[in-house]
């Protein structure tokens, strides 16, 4: 019972009219910087940092919190709209949530997403709510072996992200892996791949990347044709269905689940919810045909898995103080501006803040939904502006969320040479989402294989020893056979009729 | 094109100079930062411009620069105008660390900057899981000298300033221990936490969850003076290791031309900042010392940090490669 | 001569990129078991792509995948031409004249478009950005060229 009055008191914390304020403040501001491409919830952090210091620790909290899941929310919005993923978590949802829009479905698409983000937002903070330290404890069971073998499958699994040739996908997986290489090596910190380019040092930028190959590369496929009555369909219903619900609230709790169990994991386990919903999603929903082609269970299970993973990606930070992201180091240091250190002991020092956070984050949850729903409408108007004025506006917030990104010249060629480099794939038929997960996994399973072989003195064994790290391998030797399997069988019963 | 305008402002500001003492600052400050929002420069750098604007209503930009070593910011504060409206917050790692690492570093110190002061000094600790079979560096020494080259430390990164007093510690104590770079701090702690990594050399903010939580232990300081957040660490001499003394600070820069009077003046403000009690309570739960020294102290402090790494990542061969 | 197919084409593309990026990894040390050095990684990945690859465009002219799709080479030079302009022109000028070039010559890439129109989208594009992104959201980029002060 000890848990509820401390609820209760989180609650009085966050119902203050004080609190409730900055709580809407953060969700609105999120969503507003989530829906603008390139401007994500870092850069809308940074630049409130100050205001915080003025407002004690449990408003700043609050508000800087809404930001983060609120920009979640607002992330998916441009990725349906115009194929434009401003963060790697909507590149996912902009395989099906785009399609559907095409086909005039952009409001149940947005509906779902608001929807299954809302439900597994609030399943992910009673997730925090309840099970935060022992959870804190299986954070720490993941070493760098461990970490290595979850993105092996978690690269395997990308394959699935394309709905074309198996073979042309994994080498999209292997060109995105050496793409996400470029810059400077974290374990000897010599650069790679940069032409002495300053700007390269820290990488390709991922904003850059993925404006390009999805949302530019598509800006010209577009204008291709002139169509008369523009890119898209007619609008359609505004919400989802009784039916779309029904059918996809099986992938919103898988989704909620799976995003949940890897958020937990600081070390880029939330990158992968939003893929691994996916993933999954299309080995056990039936019939998993229209997958790729505007299937509306595409959208709810990556963004539940992503909100999910968002709220529970706190746990790490509240009580091991490691951030998972960009976002989560930022708040460490709003924390730490406030003069309080982030970890376990806030939860029993200060149960103001840590319940009131996690109340607020339950309202604020509620707060979107009531938001988002309303802006549907407007969003799936912008869709009606004939696409001869929308592709400039297209283009110029490309051009200047990537600026705006690190304030470099360098991104937006890199935005250019991806953009060139994304129709090219489109006319050969590579589908990107799998180069995008090999771009954002790549690096990070390099800098874990190296540090487990140097910890282990250069035995590879430890990969299979430790039991974790062995299931993970397994797991993924197991889909790949599944998933090539198929395909030569295909090719020999070819064969035969031929 | 962009340094001719540069050119173009730089002649204007020369005219409206010799009025400059009086109205700086006439606009709002820019202040470079070469990390990501959220490090310890990072706060450092919004800590300190918050405070002071509280106290002269001037305005602050805390502009974050990060990437490449540190190159970026710093050579983008050496070349703006001199006007004493960009400043650069920067730590050990730019001006002591990135010379010693790098044949060609685009900047320098006494050629392109004017030390304004230091604003914090941190020390770092040695630290150790608690399951690792050494309590102290005499321990911790003996079971590198039994196994050299395999007693594992983790640090924030490669060539950071972490990872280069570690090396210090082993050369000064004889032995060869087995770097493992993490990227950023607060990872670097969590794998010895987790047992990942026997040892570490990180900062108190980074591992005080940890401490409190006891996964792990503290073998002592990597300065020559104990630090006044907690008393009972012993330095690495008092521990048998003589000769190290390094610590992460974080000062205030302005580019070489502006005039020695806005110097002064910043100075002048920000040290009057950082006597303020609460200013110096907000550094010391963090494990910092707050800085505050004259310009030309600093200055001196930079340069025998210099000399010092220079010798640590000669004799250790540390390579950025 | 029939055209390649488009698999042999982005079969062609990928052996190339792979066997560029092992080209490039030699320059870095290969380095071995307990420290695996920069160029191991990167030359292991690039040659398994460039095999990859290899077996791709191999299998591309037994089987017939097709040919690539059409090449539409106006809108594809036109919009590229469009972000060049920005990103040279957005630090010097500011954000408000750059939008208004970029504007007009991402504008020729629809030949439905108006010269009048694009003027007007110009117009509304470069007010709309410079109060949303910079008023509004406080993005660190000039509005007006440096020039101006």
């Amino acid at each position: 019972m000890e848990l509820l009055s401390d609820f209760g008191l989180g609650l009085a914390t966050a119902l203050s009219w004080q609190n409730l304020l900055y709580c809407f403040l953060g969700v609105f501001l999120g969503t507003l910087v989530g829906v603008l491409p390139g401007l994500g919830p870092v850069a809308t952090i940074a630049m409130l940092l100050p205001v915080t210091f003025t407002l004690g620790p449990a408003p700043a909290m609050i508000m800087l919190a809404g930001i983060y899941y609120g920009a979640q929310y607002g992330g998916s919005t441009t990725a349906i709209l115009v194929n434009l993923p401003g963060e790697s978590s909507s590149v996912v949802t902009a395989l099906d949530g785009y399609q559907m829009a095409r086909n005039g479905r952009a409001g149940p698409a947005l509906g779902m997403a608001a929807i299954g983000s809302f439900i597994a937002g609030c399943i992910a903070t009673l997730v925090l709510a309840l099970f935060a330290p022992p959870l804190a404890e299986i954070a720490l069971k993941f070493g760098p072996a461990e970490y290595f073998s979850m993105m092996t499958l978690g690269l395997v699994a990308a394959v699935v992200l394309a709905s074309g040739s198996v073979l042309k996908a994994v080498a999209m997986v292997l060109l995105g892996i050496l793409l996400g290489l470029v810059g400077t090596d974290v374990n000897s910190g010599q650069q790679r791949f940069t032409f002495g380019v300053a700007g390269l040092a820290d990488g390709i930028s991922f904003v850059a990347l993925a404006m390009g190959l999805f949302g530019l590369a598509d800006v010209i496929l577009n204008l291709e044709h002139n169509e008369k009555r523009g890119v898209f369909g007619r609008i359609g219903s505004l919400l989802p269905s009784l039916s779309d619900l029904r059918k996809c609230a099986g992938s919103i709790l898988r989704g909620t689940a799976l995003g949940s169990v890897l958020g937990i994991l600081p070390g880029g386990g939330a990158l992968l919810a939003s893929f691994a919903a996916y993933t999954l999603e299309k080995r056990v929903a039936k019939p998993p045909r229209e997958f790729g082609q505007g299937d509306i269970r595409g959208v709810a299970a990556p963004e539940s898995a992503n909100n999910a993973g968002a709220q529970t990606s706190f746990i790490p930070l509240l009580t091991l103080g490691i951030p998972s992201n960009p976002t989560m180091a930022l708040l460490i240091g709003a924390l730490m501006i406030q003069g309080i250190q982030p970890g376990p002991q806030v939860m029993t020092e200060r149960p103001e803040l840590f319940w009131g956070l996690i109340a607020s984050m339950l309202l604020g949850n509620l707060m979107l939904l009531v938001l988002n729903l309303p802006l549907i409408g407007l969003w799936v108007r912008l869709l009606t502006i004939p696409y001869k004025f929308l592709f400039n506006a297209i283009l110029i917030f490309c051009a200047i969320g990537t600026y705006s990104v690190n304030n470099s010249a360098t991104d937006i060629w890199l935005l250019l040479v991806f953009t060139a480099v994304g129709y090219v794939f489109i006319k050969l038929h590579c589908e990107p989402a799998p180069l995008v997960l090999g771009f954002i996994l790549g690096p990070m399973m390099e800098e874990n294989l190296r540090r487990a072989l140097r910890i282990s003195l250069g035995d590879p064994t430890v990969l299979v020893t430790r039991p974790l790290s062995a299931a993970f391998l397994v797991l993924s030797v197991l889909l790949l056979i599944t998933m090539i399997a198929p395909s030569i069988r295909a090719k020999r019963e070819a064969a035969l009729q031929e | 094109m962009r340094s001719l305008a540069a050119l173009a402002c730089a002649a204007l500001m020369t005219v409206t100079l010799p009025a400059a003492g009086q109205d700086y600052p006439s606009k709002p400050i820019r202040v470079l930062v070469p990390f990501a929002p959220g490090g310890v420069v990072d706060v450092t750098a919004r800590l300190l411009t918050q405070k002071m604007s509280e106290r002269l209503g001037w305005s602050f930009v805390v502009e974050n620069r990060p990437g490449g070593n540190g190159f970026i910011a710093v050579t983008a504060a050496a070349k703006a105008a001199p006007d004493g409206h960009t400043l650069l917050m920067a730590h050990t790692g730019e001006f002591a660390g990135n010379p010693a690492l790098f044949p060609d570093v685009p900047y320098e110190l006494e050629r392109d900057f004017k030390p304004i002061t230091m604003v914090s000094d941190t020390p770092m600790l040695l630290v150790a899981s608690k399951d690792a079979p050494f309590n102290t560096f005499a321990e911790v020494v003996a079971a590198a000298k039994e196994k050299p080259g395999t007693v594992g430390f983790s640090s924030p990164g490669n060539g950071s300033i972490n990872h280069l007093a570690g090396e210090w510690l082993a050369l000064q104590a004889n032995v060869k221990l087995l770097h493992v770079p993490y990227k950023g701090g607060a990872p670097a702690a969590a794998a010895v936490a987790a047992g990942e990594v026997p040892l570490g050399v990180v900062a108190v903010p980074a591992v005080q969850t940890h401490l409190r939580t006891g996964r792990v232990k503290v073998i002592g300081l990597t300065t020559a003076q104990r630090t006044p957040y907690d008393k009972s660490w012993v330095t690495a001499a008092e521990g048998g290791i003589p000769g190290v003394d390094s610590s992460n600070w974080v000062g205030l820069f302005a580019p070489k031309g502006v005039p020695d009077a806005i110097v002064q003046k910043l100075y002048d403000e920000v040290k009057a900042t950082l006597d303020n009690p609460e200013v110096r309570e907000r550094f010391a739960q963090a494990g910092a010392v707050t800085g505050g020294m004259p310009p030309a102290e600093f200055l001196a402090r930079i340069k025998t940090d210099a000399e010092r790494y220079k010798e640590v990542v000669k004799k250790a061969n540390v390579k950025p490669e | 001569m029939k055209p390649l197919s488009r698999d042999v084409l982005a079969g062609l593309l990928f052996a190339g990129a792979g066997i560029g990026f092992v080209i490039m990894s030699r320059n870095y040390n290969f380095g071995a078991g307990t420290r695996m050095g920069p160029g191991m990684f990167p030359t292991l990945v690039g040659s398994l792509l460039a095999l990859l690859g290899a077996v791709i465009a191999l299998r591309g002219l037994r089987s017939d995948a097709g040919t690539p799709d059409r090449f539409h080479l106006r809108p594809f030079v036109l919009v590229l031409l469009a972000i060049a302009v920005f990103t040279i022109l957005v630090e010097p000028l500011g954000l408000f004249i750059t939008t208004l070039l970029t504007v007009a010559v991402a504008a020729l890439a629809d030949r439905e478009l108006s010269k009048r129109a694009a003027a007007v989208t110009a117009v509304v594009l470069a007010i709309g950005s410079c109060v949303v992104f910079v008023t509004l959201l406080g993005l660190q980029l000039a509005i007006w060229p440096s020039f101006f002060g």
